[in-house]
């Protein structure tokens, strides 16, 4: 006999039994309450049962209806939570990154390793230092605002042909070959 | 059922908690036509009907009968930890569905259901039902 004819003179054999679980038992067997033993039990009885067997199925359909429900308004009520959570984590973030970018107008750790020489001929002109690949110029005024920013790949970059009256500063950063950073001191344009 | 949700409509009940109260009162409707389903009172139209077994003459019918009491026998046999697990296995039930369903593992069911197969050959064997040989 095969697995297949088993199962068929199996279901074929299957008559309504006597002492049904009650339909609360039936329930706690789809809902996982109660001990083992007892939901063993009634499913002992439901799975010889024609009748316990269709009320078993209809209990089962509702409850598979809710639980994919639930999960769906689960992931939903989740979705909002972890949008604010990337968006904290971005703001962190950008936070952090705000605070270790160079910007003289905070004053953090000005060092000198590029020599400013000043306004020329209408560029701005530093010293050259060793292993830079890039420079960054820039030009803010007295609340610290960027006004002008220029990338050259020598010591000069030319200046923008207006520049707001008050009291102006720049300041050069480098980018070495081996991904660090060198910057000047920030100081007054004449 | 339906009058349950017609009475609800537009409440707190349905709005706030939305599709969960459907399914509570679902939920609620189908234990009340069990409890008149089992206790011979007139219910609305939500039994299902099986479709009929195909016909066997009075001969196959009979060994059918049989053969099915046989089975109904040695699966009796099996031990109650196993049986039911045998049972949905018959009834064409997948593992992940029992496992599922008593909130076990699937190491734990395959093992049931292994071993209570096991059971049920020996005693479908004793019986002197064996497997088909070619």
């Amino acid at each position: 006999m095969t697995g297949s004819q088993l199962r068929d003179i199996y279901t074929r054999s299957l008559t309504k039994r006597a002492d049904c679980p009650s339909p609360e038992a039936l329930e706690a067997l789809i809902t996982r309450a109660g001990d083992e033993e007892s939901r063993l039990a009634t499913l002992d009885h439901v799975m010889s049962c024609v009748a316990c067997k269709q009320d078993f199925e209809l209990l089962r359909a509702i409850h598979a209806a809710e639980q994919v429900n639930t999960q769906a308004r689960t992931r939903r009520s989740v979705t909002p939570w972890l949008a604010a959570a990337v968006v904290l984590v971005a703001a962190g973030a950008l936070t952090v990154t705000q605070l270790q970018r160079p910007n003289p107008t905070r004053g953090s750790s000005p060092s000198s390793d590029i020599a400013l020489v000043g306004a020329m001929n209408g560029s701005l002109v530093w010293r050259a230092i060793p292993g830079a690949v890039r420079y960054d110029v820039e030009i803010v005024d007295a609340s610290g605002v960027t006004i002008f920013h220029e990338s050259a790949a020598d010591t000069t970059a030319a200046l923008p042909k207006t520049l707001p009256s008050g009291s102006l500063s720049w300041w050069v950063r480098a980018t070495l070959r081996d991904g660090s950073e060198r910057r000047s001191a920030i100081i007054p344009m004449r | 059922m339906r009058i349950r949700l017609w009475n609800a409509r537009g409440s707190e009940q349905i709005s706030e908690t939305g599709t969960s109260y459907v399914y509570k009162t679902a939920a609620s409707a189908a234990l009340d036509l069990i409890r008149r389903r089992r206790s011979g009172l007139p219910t609305e139209s939500l039994d299902v009907v099986d479709a009929p077994a195909p016909a066997l003459d009075p001969e196959q019918s009979l060994a059918a009968t049989e053969l099915g009491r046989a089975v109904d026998a040695a699966v009796d046999t099996i031990p109650a930890s196993r049986r039911p697990v045998v049972r949905m296995y018959l009834m064409g039930y997948p593992r992940e569905e029992i496992a599922a369903l008593m909130g076990w593992t699937e190491a734990k069911t395959r093992n049931l259901l292994y071993r209570g197969l096991a059971d049920l050959r020996e005693a479908l064997t004793a019986r002197g039902i064996g497997p088909r040989t070619a």
